[in-house]
């Protein structure tokens, strides 16, 4: 992108160019470089951008939520389709064996087919909204706004695999020992009854449990865990954090109550996009790295973005598709 | 410089077409709301959107054993699931009735709790010019700045040319330009007639 080509834009020129609304809608590292460059380059053209930017900042759009019991009743018709178009395994089976054992193949036929009657379910929640879920084994888990949780088949061994946030009251099996394992991200967590917090919303895992034991696993580490015990595992740098932490305030949000410790702002909008959907944005790159540390009981939306405001005595402007920009004054 | 836990798209498509159950689901999970929300803006009647968002799931599920590598799936599903909507509606045109608001953009909450008196005003007339333009128009508004599609997938989506949706835009923005040129003599206006 050359700076010359915006020199005799006019407004309607900004308001259809895609690297100008990408930067007013979806501003990155990159493109507040480029345009904030430019604006000192062409001084004279700063009422036009600002406009530009007011207008296309203004296109906001009420969002209908697709009702949970709507939302479940199509996936249950998808996911009954998608037994019955599955195609069946005959074919891996040599024909001579499966001549000689005929009987047999019938019998394993018949058994896969009653077997995959029962069709994992997948749970999904929405911006803001908690869904609690008892799972066949009567384990309970709060799912956390704007999370999927996928079930195992719940057999030999109980796996389910987390996108997002959730609590977990592990039921403990009396007879034998049958394994709970919850995949989130690169880790899987090994479990034997007990209450945990699980939450991989930034693309990091972290867990905090509560009581009880678990183990994490990740290729062939293992790692125990004890009550009160925080960890996070960094995805990209492929290592362990672990502190000592109270395990109810993880777990507050269950009960409505947002609790930042000492988190970066940029986890915190991360948090705050989950809960209810909305983006904050940070002009000021320094500015995501900040910590922020509040206890907001009752937390609706304003009183977060309040919260923040205040605490680093901040401008905030509101913009489209529910983006919340935030300046140092 | 905000974080999403949203895989690639095009990589989630291509386990779902060679037979992955999960992919069925993630894809459900990502787009049925999302479609849910285009056609409250697109029809009134929320179970034939409902239905329609089964259809189309079910008719990918089916065939999904024919269909190719997409580039852009949320262009792809929305294509499908419009053109499905508008041909169902037509089936059953007797109970069709169109969403009072559709396309309107608004002043939300949100922003009327932290803008300041002027701002706010003026924002009101932005939402009041805009959303007298025509349907169509404040559709190609909505897929391109809420929906954060390009030009040439709206053009797709809506069958017309490419050049067409960027004159829309264009002379939307055009129109309230000079609209809000007359706009601060009509609040002072305004302003002095209600003193």
């Amino acid at each position: 992108m050359e700076w010359k080509d915006y020199a005799d834009y006019r407004q309607e020129d900004f308001l259809t160019d895609d690297y100008f609304s990408e930067w007013v809608l979806r501003p990155n590292k990159e493109n507040n470089a480029f345009w904030e460059e430019w604006q000192q380059l062409y001084p004279t053209r700063q009422p036009i951008i600002t406009e530009a930017r007011k207008i296309l900042l203004s296109l906001e759009y009420t969002r209908e939520e697709m009702p949970v019991e709507s939302y479940d009743r199509i996936w249950s018709v998808i996911a009954e389709e998608m037994e019955t178009t599955t195609p069946v395994r005959k074919r891996r089976w040599p024909m001579a064996l499966a001549a000689a054992m005929a009987t047999g193949i019938v019998a394993v036929a018949a058994l896969w087919l009653f077997r995959s009657k029962t069709i994992p379910p997948v749970y999904t929640s929405q911006f803001g909204e908690n869904r609690t879920l008892i799972l066949p084994d009567s384990s309970k888990v709060i799912l956390g706004p704007h999370s999927t949780l996928r079930l195992g088949s719940f057999k030999e061994i109980r796996e389910v695999w987390l996108e997002g946030e959730a609590y977990f009251n592990v039921q403990h099996t009396a007879v034998t020992a049958v394994p709970f394992i919850v995949h989130a991200g690169s880790l899987d967590i090994e479990v034997l009854g007990t209450t945990f917090n699980v939450q991989n919303y930034t693309g990091n895992t972290q867990v905090v449990l509560s009581s009880g034991k678990i183990a994490l696993r990740r290729q062939k580490e293992r790692l125990i865990m004890k009550p009160g015990d925080l960890v996070e595992y960094k995805e990209k740098e492929e290592k362990y954090i672990r502190r000592e932490v109270q395990p109810e305030r993880y777990a507050s949000w269950v009960k409505g109550t947002l609790v930042f410790e000492d988190a970066s702002l940029e986890t915190v909008a991360a948090q705050v996009y989950h809960q209810f959907g909305i983006r904050l944005v940070f002009r000021d790159s320094s500015l995501a790295k900040e910590k922020f540390s509040a206890t907001l009981t009752t937390a609706d939306q304003a009183v977060v973005l309040a919260a923040i405001k205040e605490a680093f005595s901040l401008e905030l402007t509101p913009g489209a598709d529910s983006t919340y920009i935030f300046t140092r004054k | 410089m905000y974080a999403t836990s949203f895989h690639d798209d095009a990589a989630e498509w291509q386990a779902f077409i060679t037979g992955n159950q999960a992919s069925c689901g993630t894809l459900y999970a990502r787009y049925a709301p999302q479609l849910y929300n285009y056609g409250c803006k697109l029809y009134a009647d929320r179970s034939l959107i409902e239905d329609c968002i089964q259809q189309l799931f079910l008719y990918l599920l089916t065939h999904r054993s024919h269909l190719s590598a997409v580039q852009n799936v949320k262009a792809y599903l929305v294509k499908a699931f419009r053109r499905d909507l508008l041909r169902m509606a037509t089936e059953n045109r007797k109970q069709q009735e169109l969403p009072i608001e559709g396309f309107d953009i608004t002043v939300s909450p949100e922003t009327q709790l932290i803008s300041d008196e002027s701002t706010l005003a003026r924002r009101r007339k932005v939402a009041e010019e805009i959303n007298a333009l025509p349907p169509r128009m404040k559709e190609v508004l909505f897929l391109r700045f809420y929906e954060n599609l390009s030009f040439e997938d709206i053009a797709a989506i809506m069958n017309i040319h490419q050049k067409s949706v960027y004159k829309m835009v264009y002379k939307a923005f055009d129109k309230l330009r000079h609209r809000l040129i007359d706009f601060p003599l009509w609040l002072a206006m305004g302003w002095l007639l209600w003193k």
